[in-house]
């Protein structure tokens, strides 16, 4: 009786285990849903900036903080090494592409800049991946991402 | 009161790559938030700061909404002669500021 009980308990037990699991499936499904949404978003900025070019991946870091506690202001620090063929970066722009306003800056270099690096603060509205895409003198696009959590963000009104 | 710093290393020996620090006192307002009567408050931001040693660009940047208030900006620049650097930021409601730094090259 007494071994039947604990199987019995163990069985409730597992049963209880298992009932949360569906919820977690949705949850990852929003995730999945969510990292769609920011794809398209980010390709549809990158037909607006640069006509539907695609930038290859590499060269271009972008340096920020794994967790920001406040979306309102978070360091950020772009820079672009440059490809071979190419003599000097143009231009940097910066994207995140969950934002309101998801075209954050863009950033022009002179002939005289001796480094292609720049650091500034910027705002978050969501969890994203904030991208950088780096022009070439010759006609190169490339880019560079990082992944951040945000766990006050900003911008909260524009929910409201 | 606006007033910007900015941040110049030094000695500097010629050729080196120095980085220039920048920062500005602004509100940086989105135009996204609402005040209390559920008004729209109106973007007041700064789009654009420019750094020109005489002629040349230097370093430029289009600024949006997404760029933190008091907004922060480091850059490089190689120093290849003494020069005079002439930094400028513009923005919503004609904000307009302008400095000058010189940089003398130290032997």
């Amino acid at each position: 009786m007494k071994r039947r009980q604990v199987l019995g308990g163990m069985g409730a037990g597992v049963l209880v285990c298992l009932q949360p699991l569906p919820a977690w499936g949705q949850a990852w499904d929003q995730s999945g849903e969510r990292l769609k949404e920011e794809q398209a978003q980010f390709e549809q900025l990158l037909a607006q900036h640069f006509e539907g070019r695609i930038p290859v991946e590499g060269n271009v870091s972008v340096n920020l903080p794994a967790l920001a506690e406040n979306g309102n202001s978070v360091a950020l620090e772009v820079q672009a090494d440059l490809p071979v063929g190419a003599a000097r970066v143009v231009s940097i722009d910066v994207f995140a592409p969950m934002n309101p306003a998801p075209h954050i800056a863009q950033f022009l270099f002179g002939a005289g800049t001796g480094r292609a690096q720049v650091r500034t603060r910027m705002r978050l509205a969501a969890d994203q991946t904030v991208r950088a895409v780096a022009s070439f003198d010759n006609g190169r696009l490339m880019m560079g991402g990082a992944h951040i959590v945000v766990t006050e963000v900003a911008c909260l009104d524009f929910l409201i | 009161m606006t007033n910007a710093r900015i941040a110049i290393p030094s000695p500097i020996k010629s050729g080196d790559v120095i980085e220039i620090k920048t920062l500005i006192t602004h509100p940086m307002e989105t135009g996204l938030r609402y005040d209390s009567m559920g008004q729209v408050i109106p973007r007041n931001i700064i789009t654009q700061f420019e750094c020109r040693c005489g002629p040349d660009l230097v370093f430029k940047a289009l600024l949006n909404r997404g760029i933190a208030a008091n907004p922060y900006l480091s850059f490089f620049f190689e120093v290849v002669s003494n020069c005079t650097l002439e930094f400028t930021w513009q923005g919503d409601k004609n904000f307009y500021l302008r400095e000058v730094r010189e940089i003398r090259i130290d032997r």
